[in-house]
């Protein structure tokens, strides 16, 4: 007997909807033996996962607030990936967004015409995250350097950066020489709906979505991209300029992830202070590939990361559930997921003879 | 009729339930942390009280390892389930205020923030008198005049312990030096190690750790050196080295504030209590700690608890060597950025 992948000839939309349903099932069998190893009634489980997470006001919420962030990090990594560019610089990039968008907070606060400070602010943002995602751009395309690795790495240095700025030149006094930044005032903080949390980041994350949408399937310069991911010698013969496209898609990718940074800092702190991200540039990198790299596909793997995140915090009030067991719960869900995603292309073959 | 008396009994049933419950249940209380409380530091001393409200009979819930960029969520969560409130860690003020204005009627508590409205105080401990009384043992015992410091985060409190160790340590051992080496974190167990190595092979024999797990108490074990332990007795981790250790007792402290909200006398303040409430104290001393040197401890010790002395309120010498003759009040304390002299280390782009 032999058992083996074997390619599936045309992976239709719906048997990739099957797998993803079978994947979804298997993550609740999987939660139902886990929940009854850590002594808890899955059933009673399942039921106030449920009720706390869609039934109330809070959990909506905490819902869309969570996967605002997301949104965005998932969306620069898939842009990128329609290249086939791994940009898993997001992280930096969204620092980076944060650092631009501060500076100009703490120097024009009070000083620009109604309104124009939070633009300002944005464009900033973008420009700051665009910069740190052209620097392994810039590398790939003119000397070939691998982006996954020069990406990844910019992270550490912005990181390195903010932290530099926040425990010496931009650290407040009023607030006991705590590393936190003075609070912008309102022409610097974003709207926010009524009285929740969640804030006009949203609207912006769905409306950068579209455009992504649109540039990648309705223009030029989108069939480009998306030609150089599928063949590069094809793009390259039929004269699109590759390097110029790689820094292009990078800048692209990195002002988007700066937005990230935007959103979180104009959305929810009002100021910049230590760990505003919470890896959001590598669970950005997941909900990509969850989502194919489809700009759409992003909002629903945002949802799903941020219901996975939203649960655990339920799991530890509710269950006094341990953050090592809750840790465990998510690496589960997340490994049961991606490792599904090998069957919408493949199919597992069992033969009784020797092929 | 039947129906009439089915409401009658409904009605009845209702408000013997929701009158029962407002004075037959005691509060119950959740906790924000930033940590695990598995951590053995600062975390782990702020569970044990929350477990001290427990079998007070009060309901507790906790969420752990809440990152500060994100915990407007949790704490909204702990929120509709408890009474009482507690944020453990400075990263969660502003969060823990903007929820606390959507619960007019709980009460929130945040450790080590300023600021307050009507349902939100502040809560902190002055730790740095426990690191002063430390800090004479850790100066008596180190042979070569040097003591080596693990800096956690280069923020007020911090800096202001580790001035206070400073000034404790001259007392018994006036030519003290005090190298300082910060690892920019609360709780990373392998940068301790490197830091707390690297004070030793600079020539420390008595490291005093900031952070939050026992690293550097296992380190200076390895090493064969003394070591004085952060928030929570670190002894089982390497009681050869262990001296002793500032600690939290922060049961006192809770079940002080639980009682004054249910009693209903609570009142919005900024606490800072001090040594003289229990709310820090020492732990245990090694063998090795000879009793002059514990009664030269507890004379500073009385000297604090009646409120004769304060470790800032007699003068120092800044590391600038400018001199500091009037008592620092409470808000000099609490954003000092400056090292007093006797350290040879500078602070960070301070």
């Amino acid at each position: 007997m032999q058992i083996f992948l074997e390619k599936r000839v045309n992976a239709t939309s719906w048997a990739r909807l099957l797998v993803l349903g079978a994947a979804l099932l298997l993550v609740l069998l999987i939660s139902w033996f886990f929940f009854l190893a850590a002594g808890i009634e899955p059933m009673a489980a399942f039921q106030i996962i449920g009720e706390e997470i869609f039934l109330t006001k809070y959990g909506w919420q905490d819902l869309l607030v969570k996967m605002t962030p997301l949104m965005f990090t998932g969306l620069a990594v898939a842009l990128a990936a329609q290249m086939q560019q791994w940009n898993i610089g997001a992280e930096g990039q969204f620092h980076m967004g944060t650092f631009a968008m501060t500076w100009v907070a703490l120097h024009y606060d009070g000083q620009l015409p109604d309104g124009m400070l939070i633009v300002l602010m944005l464009i900033m943002a973008m420009i700051g995250g665009g910069f740190w995602g052209c620097i392994p751009g810039f590398l790939k395309a003119r000397f070939g350097v691998n982006e996954i690795i020069t990406s990844l790495l910019l992270n550490y240095v912005a990181a390195a950066w903010i932290d530099y700025l926040l425990f010496g030149a931009w650290r407040d006094p009023g607030t006991n020489n705590f590393p936190i930044t003075k609070e912008f005032s309102e022409a610097g903080q974003l709207p926010s709906f009524g009285n929740t949390s969640i804030h006009a980041g949203l609207i912006l994350a769905f409306v950068f979505i579209a455009i992504v949408a649109w540039v990648l399937w309705k223009t030029k310069l989108g069939f480009q991209i998306r030609l150089t991911g599928d063949n590069p010698d094809a793009a390259r013969y039929s004269g699109v300029n590759i390097r110029t496209l790689t820094i292009l898609v990078f800048a692209a990718s990195g002002a988007i992830a700066g937005l990230a940074g935007f959103s979180e800092v104009a959305g929810i702190h009002y100021r910049l202070q230590q760990n505003i991200s919470i890896g959001y540039g590598y669970t950005g990198i997941i909900v990509a590939w969850l989502a194919r790299n489809h700009p759409l596909g992003v909002v629903l793997s945002a949802f799903f990361m941020s219901i996975v995140f939203v649960s655990a915090e339920v799991l530890q009030i509710e269950f006094g559930l341990p953050i090592s067991m809750v840790y465990l719960y998510q690496g589960i869900i997340l490994f049961t997921v991606l490792g599904s995603d090998i069957f919408t292309e493949y199919r597992l073959r069992i033969t009784r003879f020797l092929v | 009729m039947r129906k009439l008396i089915s409401i009658i009994i409904s009605t009845t049933l209702t408000m013997l339930l929701v009158g029962g419950s407002a004075w037959a249940a005691k509060p119950s209380v959740g906790f924000i942390y930033v940590g695990p409380v598995g951590d053995g530091g600062w975390t782990h001393a702020h569970d044990l009280g929350r477990k001290a409200l427990e079998e007070a009979g009060h309901k507790t819930y906790f969420v752990e390892s809440v990152p500060e960029g994100s915990s407007e969520g949790q704490i909204l969560k702990i929120a509709r389930k408890s009474d009482i409130i507690f944020t453990t860690s400075f990263g969660f003020m502003d969060p823990t205020l903007k929820v606390s204005k959507k619960f007019p009627d709980k009460v929130f508590l945040h450790c080590s923030g300023f600021k307050q409205s009507k349902n939100m105080g502040n809560y902190f401990g002055r730790m740095y008198q426990a690191k002063y009384l430390a800090a004479i043992i850790a100066g008596g015992m180190s042979k070569k005049g040097r003591i080596g410091i693990v800096g956690s985060q280069p923020i007020p409190e911090i800096i202001r312990h580790i001035n206070a160790i400073t000034l404790g340590a001259q007392q018994s051992n006036p030519n003290i030096e005090v190298e300082v080496l910060w690892i920019n974190s609360w709780f990373d167990p392998a940068k301790e190690s490197d830091a707390a190595q690297a004070l030793i092979d600079n020539g420390a024999d008595v490291i005093v750790t900031m952070a939050d797990s026992p690293a550097t108490v296992q380190t200076s074990k390895k090493n064969g050196v003394y070591a004085i332990g952060n928030d929570t007795d670190m002894a089982i981790y390497g009681k050869e080295a262990h001296l002793t250790a500032a600690v939290w007792n922060w049961d006192v402290y809770y079940l002080a504030a639980v009682k004054a909200v249910e009693n209903g006398t609570w009142k919005s303040s900024a606490d800072w209590w001090g040594l003289d409430s229990g709310i820090v104290g020492l732990t245990s001393f090694h063998p090795d700690v000879p009793q002059s040197l514990i009664v030269q401890m507890n004379r500073e010790k009385g000297r604090i608890l009646s409120g004769t002395m304060d470790v800032f309120d007699h003068g120092f010498t800044k590391r600038d060597g400018t001199r500091v003759t009037k008592a620092l009040n409470d808000g000099e304390m609490l954003g000092m950025m400056y090292y007093v002299k006797g350290i040879i280390s500078k602070i960070p782009s301070g």
